[in-house]
């Protein structure tokens, strides 16, 4: 097929089909005109178009289809369960926040295992409490890991030494400011505590009972 | 000679779509009295046969109304109603497929025949039967590609831009379609009407 015939019969099916321009329109029937295979053409599109029109509307006549009320109701309680929420793109924000607050909390609630752990450890050799060092930097001061008095079990076997320990902290907080800003506020904390040794076994613990 | 160009829009639905995503079955049963020709032509544009055409219709429909809350663009509905007429009416002839298959049974045998049902006027002729015959063989034997704007085409007087909007598709690609179809057409039913 030519590329002539090709637009032509393109044309033929845009203009059965209602899609011409004006022009195109005025083109096509000064072909059909002086054109007797174009008109052939025409008749037989046209011919088929009615035929396929009749058959298919005779065949898929509009009637109503048939829809369960039951299977409605049921899709309709699907549909309440689980639509997404229109605002979906909330969750990855919600859960970042979430997970925000909950290394915060933890951050809190376990200062030794914080940022600052390995926190400086003074040992006490038995001077009254006043001359103890109360510096980090104090040449007194050493680095015992893991001695923090916020963890552990409640009765270990420790050193016997008596000992200051110092255990640093850090609590964060988020506050709205005037200027509408959010500002982050850390406080860092010191807390001490001395071991100091009472007796020798259970013996001792009997005795103050 | 020729017809002149038509341009007409679809309605507009927004209103009641919305109604119908907030629960509304008075929305949604006018909606399906509306629009459930075109989507009859969609599946049979699919399917190619009438063969539990009622049976996909039903699952659309209850699709439809299941998953409306999806629908992100409530302009493009009809899209959207498009692809679940199209992917219902897919699953079924895969379904109708394999069952024949294992029936071992050839692929025609036992489907509704392609005629109109019982004529309403008692004089049509039986040639006119033939016709339709006929021409609902040579639809049927389209590819669905060609098939289904033919269908839309010639069941809804739809133009152009109308079937492009619901297949959402270049009016260039629709009309390319269209084309084909009528091409192939003629040559299947030469001499047969």
């Amino acid at each position: 097929m030519s590329d002539r015939d090709l637009n032509l019969e393109r044309l033929i099916v845009r203009g059965l089909d209602g899609g011409l321009r004006e022009d195109e329109r005025l083109a096509l029937d000064r072909e059909l005109i002086r054109n007797p295979e174009a008109r052939r053409l025409m008749d037989e599109f046209q011919r088929i178009d009615a035929l396929a029109g009749d058959a298919l509307r005779a065949l898929l006549r509009e009637d109503r289809p048939f829809i369960d009320s039951a299977a409605l109701t049921v899709a309709l309680q699907r549909r309440r369960r689980f639509t997404p929420h229109r605002s979906w793109w909330l969750i990855p924000g919600a859960v970042a926040a979430a997970l925000l607050a909950v290394f915060v909390a933890r951050w809190n609630e376990t200062p030794s295992s914080m940022p600052h752990r390995g926190t400086p450890v003074a040992r006490y050799d038995g001077s009254p409490r006043e001359n103890l060092p109360a510096s980090p930097t104090s040449p007194w001061l050493g680095h015992e890991k893991g001695h923090g008095p916020f963890g552990g079990d409640l009765l270990q076997t420790i050193s016997t030494t008596p000992t200051l320990l110092r255990d640093q902290g850090r609590n964060v907080i988020g506050v709205m400011g005037e200027d509408g800003n959010l500002y982050w506020l850390e406080i860092d904390h010191t807390r001490s505590y001395r071991r100091v040794p009472i007796g020798a076994g259970m013996g001792v613990l009997r005795e103050a009972m | 000679m020729v017809m002149a160009q038509r341009c007409e829009a679809f309605e507009r639905e927004e209103p009641v779509i919305e109604a119908i995503r907030s629960g509304d079955r008075y929305a949604f049963d006018e909606l399906v009295g509306r629009h459930h020709g075109w989507v009859r032509g969609v599946v049979f544009g699919v399917l190619g046969y009438r063969d539990g055409l009622d049976d996909v219709l039903q699952q659309v429909w209850t699709a439809f109304w299941e998953r409306i809350g999806e629908l992100r663009d409530v302009q493009r509905w009809r899209p959207w109603l498009y692809r679940l007429a199209k992917n219902a009416a897919l699953d079924a002839g895969r379904k109708t497929t394999r069952r024949r298959r294992l029936s071992d049974v050839p692929f025609d045998a036992g489907m509704e025949p392609l005629t109109a049902a019982a004529p309403l006027d008692p004089n049509a002729t039986v040639a006119a039967d033939e016709r339709h015959e006929a021409v609902l063989d040579a639809i049927r034997a389209l590819p669905t590609l060609y098939r289904e704007p033919f269908v839309l085409r010639h069941l809804n007087d739809w133009t152009y831009q109308q079937i492009a909007e619901v297949m959402d598709m270049p009016v260039d690609s629709v009309e390319t379609r269209l084309v084909r179809a009528r091409r192939l057409l003629r040559d299947m039913l030469r001499d047969k009407v």
